[in-house]
């Protein structure tokens, strides 16, 4: 008679272990929170996109001529402009002959919107003898608002003129984010 | 092992992104059955010590609130770039132009011109001798100049002449009489040698008397011209008449 009074005693026991299994988790008093930290990262993208063919027809001097270029970048920016010739230069006799001049020099100006971020606009001035060296530009804090422009003005020809022939030119623009 | 243990614990994990990914996320914990601890698991992942649990199965799990166990998941995801993205780019830019051939030889109004010496002067006195009657009395020259001569490009200068002749058809003992009078023309201006850049010397070159024609080749040149004409005095006498001989000179590129 003891013996199962004892077993019956251990089933109860066991009853009431696993109702406080079951017992409610939350401790009144303290609070909780989830504080979510999210993170993510932009690439930096700069693209430059535009040039082609620029043809002046009969070089007279003091002749201008506009060109747009496409610009976007994400990031503060330099951008740089490169002169093959330093002008346009006769393709054959650069050094000219006789009295007759071989390049003819002109200015680049360039304008391009930016944002910093009131719009603002990156300008530059630059003589094509100076343009050999690459001369860069720099956005400062600003990011590209799109597009830029830049306009050739040829100089008057040097000397008594340019010699008789075919001139040419390149004119090299490259782009680089600034991180 | 109280609930607000274990959102602490949540807090703490925080969610990031990777950088070279296109930004799934999918990663979360579950207070495992078996360990009695939360085990973590991130996506795709292979889970450690609890076989058969799969990100899915912990996904839904989180969402299930009649679970026998506590776990928590993240699922999401950014879009990739749309087309790539570049760190530089260039533009080209060629420039192109011309410069038309020109060549000058200022004349003014007209090409041609014409130079009257008006009268030959000749010994007309019989007192003059015999060696001297109906001769000339002197050379005759003439200085033509041009301010502006020159071409753009490499050219030729050629100069052309006939002598003068008398108009006089009568007959004319020949061994006695000329009636011709020839010439030479010197050319002198500044140019410099075909495909030479050099700074150009000064040119003087003659088509002598006798010569119809010579010519000379130069690179780009441009200089003031001069042609000086020279008319000798001949041995013979000269013919009566109206005498007329032509110069021309004709710059061209080559």
């Amino acid at each position: 008679m003891a013996r199962v009074g004892g077993l019956v005693a251990l089933v109860v026991a066991a009853a009431v272990a696993s109702t406080a299994s079951a017992e409610p988790m939350l401790d009144s008093g303290l609070a909780s929170s989830l504080d979510v930290i999210v993170k993510g990262k932009i690439t930096a993208s700069c693209r430059l996109s535009g040039g082609g063919d620029i043809d002046f027809g009969e070089l007279t001097g003091g002749q201008q001529v506009e060109a747009n270029f496409g610009l976007s970048c994400n990031v503060p920016f330099d951008i740089s402009f490169q002169s093959q010739s330093g002008g346009l230069a006769h393709v054959t006799k650069p050094r000219g002959e006789g009295p007759f001049a071989g390049r003819l020099g002109y200015t680049l100006n360039v304008a391009i919107p930016t944002i910093n971020p009131q719009a603002a606009t990156l300008a530059g001035s630059f003589a094509s003898e100076n343009l050999i060296a690459k001369k860069t530009l720099s956005s400062g804090e600003g990011i590209a608002q799109g597009g830029g422009r830049i306009q050739i003005r040829t100089d008057r020809p040097e000397g008594v003129g340019l010699l008789a022939g075919e001139y040419s030119e390149v004119l090299n623009i490259t782009l680089a984010p600034r991180v | 092992m109280k609930i607000a243990s274990i959102l602490a614990g949540v807090a703490v994990a925080a969610l990031t992104a990777s950088a070279a990914s296109a930004g799934t996320i999918n990663q979360g914990q579950i207070t495992a059955p078996v360990l009695g601890f939360p085990v973590t698991f991130n996506s795709p992942g292979v889970v450690t010590g609890l076989t058969g649990w799969s990100p899915t199965d912990n996904r839904n799990n989180s969402q299930n609130g009649a679970s026998n166990y506590s776990s928590w998941h993240a699922y999401g995801q950014s879009g990739a770039n749309v087309g790539s993205v570049n760190d530089t780019g260039a533009a080209t830019f060629t420039l192109k132009g011309k410069v038309a051939t020109d060549c000058a030889y200022y004349t003014g109004s007209s090409t041609n011109q014409t130079l009257d010496f008006g009268t030959i002067g000749i010994y007309a006195d019989e007192n003059a001798g015999p060696a001297n009657l109906f001769n000339m009395t002197q050379a005759a020259s003439v200085e033509i100049n041009s301010n502006v001569a020159g071409c753009n490009t490499a050219n030729t200068v050629k100069i052309t002449k006939t002598d003068l002749e008398s108009d006089n058809n009568g007959g004319y003992d020949s061994s006695v009489f000329t009636n011709k009078l020839p010439f030479s023309v010197t050319a002198t201006y500044k140019a410099g040698a075909l495909n030479s850049a050099a700074a150009a010397q000064s040119q003087s070159w003659t088509v002598a008397s006798g010569v119809g024609t010579d010519s000379k080749s130069h690179g780009a040149w441009k200089s003031p011209m001069s042609l000086n004409v020279n008319i000798a005095k001949p041995n013979q006498a000269l013919l009566a008449g109206n005498y007329e001989g032509t110069v021309s000179v004709l710059i061209s590129a080559n």
